[in-house]
């Protein structure tokens, strides 16, 4: 029998020390470019050579998202930068219902396919085609069906597209855990009396918590994040976050600097999210292929 | 029974989900019957939709071989022990959280003529350089290629990562003993044994990388004229902006079916995991 490679079984060597100084540096160099931006002046942002670090920080960037208040005094026609927390707030809507609605059907399909079979064999390769396609593609025929039924442009409607686009990822990975939990457990629940339905749901499900948390942390950074349906299907009675940023781009053109500070505020909740859910998401985005 | 309804549902929502997706044709319904044939005809003479295709394919095959190969390093040099080792992956880990659209962004400013970029690699290399990189068709693909390089291999790395440090230490304990050296163990036992995680995480990635849309939309828009159209992009444009929903419903159709039969048989290692 093998035994499985330990953690850290050789000290690292000078070239893999090179090597993650190197990787170190490019990976951060933007992040700390996008940082640094949003803490620039005007004069400062467009400036040739680039400045790396700004000579003062320019917490005003940060504070005109919010109060939207004309700090550009000097360029003609524009009023200030839009203000952003109604976008957040948008966001936050569409990205918890969605989540919520994407978990509730995975559950019942996770349930459904691990312990029932479901659909047979036919099920995964439907499940994964669907994340095979392009959205877009979906995209234009929800397009056609929400301006027939009302809903372009809606919460509802965006949260509902939220939830079938993401359910797949809810419904494989929450189907991963499942299959964690031996049968044998709600067989002998079963057996005590309880009726299959109660077996699932009160020996099961609280065995998986941590695992549905995870989940739905990896769902709400999906729908978080999204940005072409939100484009297609709001036209601008919902402004999500990603459609915000880019709104930005062609509404001020060069305003580097707030852009640069919204960007920075759109992600730390992912990063946030993300490092705390790091064990699981492995498991996540190879669709439980591969379980760390 | 009620637990089979219940049960039921998200099958049936599914359905409703890949049912509009066949829904397209119907996009301009009173006109929609009677053109449809000769949509479908257009679409495979348009030229711009299948240089948008075979685009598409080509920045995600440089794209996807360009994160392996840093997954595959970052993989290697990680399965050593050293101190800070965690707080050091999860700093790695970083550029796969941000959201496209702000990748895009930040990547659209530093990819500036005045940018970031050029003014590093001109600092580097001592001279001047003024790369237009956006505005050109060749430098827009391989600024774009970059771009997903960074945000992405870190997705590699993790997969990989965990694949190297799953590999049984047998057989690399053995061929220590018996002299072989570092780049011999690596090429002939480890990579064969990573095989099939590789295979993997290349055919996951490489089908996301095909989807390509937020960081071109911000960064390039297609590029000058429609040199860097992504077929999503493409979509998009005839779609929304354009709004020929009825063409670009054939249009939506023949790419699914396209990806679907290509990319079914390539998914096939990750349907095998039980």
């Amino acid at each position: 029998m093998s035994v499985e490679g330990e953690e850290g079984v050789e000290k690292q060597g000078a070239v893999g020390w090179i090597l993650i100084i190197v990787g170190l540096l490019l990976s951060l160099f933007p992040v700390y470019w996008i940082v640094s931006t949003s803490l620039k002046t005007r004069d400062v942002w467009s400036a040739y050579p680039p400045i790396l670090i700004p000579p003062t920080l320019a917490i005003q960037n940060y504070v005109t998202l919010f109060t939207g208040t004309a700090w550009l005094g000097t360029m003609t026609g524009v009023s200030g930068t839009p203000i952003v927390t109604g976008s957040i707030i948008d966001s936050a809507i569409c990205g918890v219902g969605g989540t919520a609605v994407s978990i509730l059907i995975g559950l019942f399909a996770a349930f459904g396919i691990s312990r029932y079979r479901l659909g047979g064999s036919f099920m995964p390769i439907f499940l994964l085609s669907a994340r095979m396609a392009p959205p877009i593609v979906a995209v234009i025929p929800l397009i056609v069906l929400y301006s027939l039924i009302h809903l372009m442009d809606t919460h509802l409607g965006l949260i509902l597209a939220y939830a079938c686009f993401t359910s797949p990822y809810s419904t494989w990975m929450i189907m991963s855990f499942i299959e964690e939990v031996p049968r044998e457990l709600e067989e002998s629940a079963q057996v005590d009396g309880m009726s299959a339905f109660e077996s699932h749901f009160k020996v099961t499900l609280p065995l998986c918590i941590g695992g549905l948390a995870a989940t739905g942390l990896f769902v709400f950074i999906l729908n978080w994040s999204e940005f072409l349906l939100a484009l297609s299907l709001s036209h601008g009675h919902i402004l999500t976050v990603p459609v915000q940023v880019k709104n930005f781009v062609a509404f001020s053109g060069n305003l580097y600097g707030p852009q640069a500070a919204l960007g920075v505020i759109a992600v730390i909740p992912l990063i946030v999210f993300a490092l705390a859910i790091q064990k699981y998401l492995v498991r996540g985005l190879t669709f439980g292929a591969v379980k760390k | 029974m009620i637990l089979f309804l219940i049960l039921l549902f998200p099958f049936l929502l599914e359905i409703f989900l890949s049912f509009s997706g066949w829904e397209p044709g119907k996009g301009d319904w009173w006109l929609a019957q009677f053109n449809y044939g000769q949509s479908f005809a257009a679409v495979f003479r348009d030229v711009r939709l299948w240089l948008a295709v075979g685009r598409t394919f080509l920045i995600a095959g440089v794209a996807v071989l360009g994160e392996l190969i840093l997954g595959l390093l970052g993989a290697m040099v990680f399965s050593r022990r050293f101190t800070g080792k965690k707080i050091i992956t999860s700093i790695f880990l970083i550029p796969m959280f941000f959201m496209s659209v702000v990748v895009g962004q930040n990547f659209y400013m530093m990819f500036q003529p005045g940018g970031a970029i050029n003014y590093v690699v001109g600092a580097m290399t001592g001279t001047q350089i003024e790369i237009p990189w956006l505005a050109q068709a060749g430098t827009g693909l391989a600024a774009l290629i970059i771009t997903d390089i960074w945000q992405w291999a870190p997705f590699m790395f993790l997969i990989l990562s965990s694949g190297v440090l799953a590999l049984p230490q047998n057989p690399i304990s053995a061929a220590k003993v018996l002299g072989a050296s570092e780049w011999q163990i690596f090429r002939r036992i480890q990579l064969p044994m990573l095989k099939n995680i590789m295979i993997i995480a290349v055919v996951i990635r490489f089908m996301e990388a095909l989807k390509l849309f937020d960081t071109v939309y911000i960064m390039t828009g297609g590029g000058p004229g429609a040199a860097t159209e992504t077929l999503s992009m493409y979509a998009y444009i005839i779609s929304v902006s354009m709004g020929r929903l009825g063409y670009s419903s054939a249009v939506a159709l023949v790419i699914l079916i396209l990806i679907l039969l290509i990319l079914t048989p390539a998914v096939r290692p990750i349907l095998r995991r039980q």
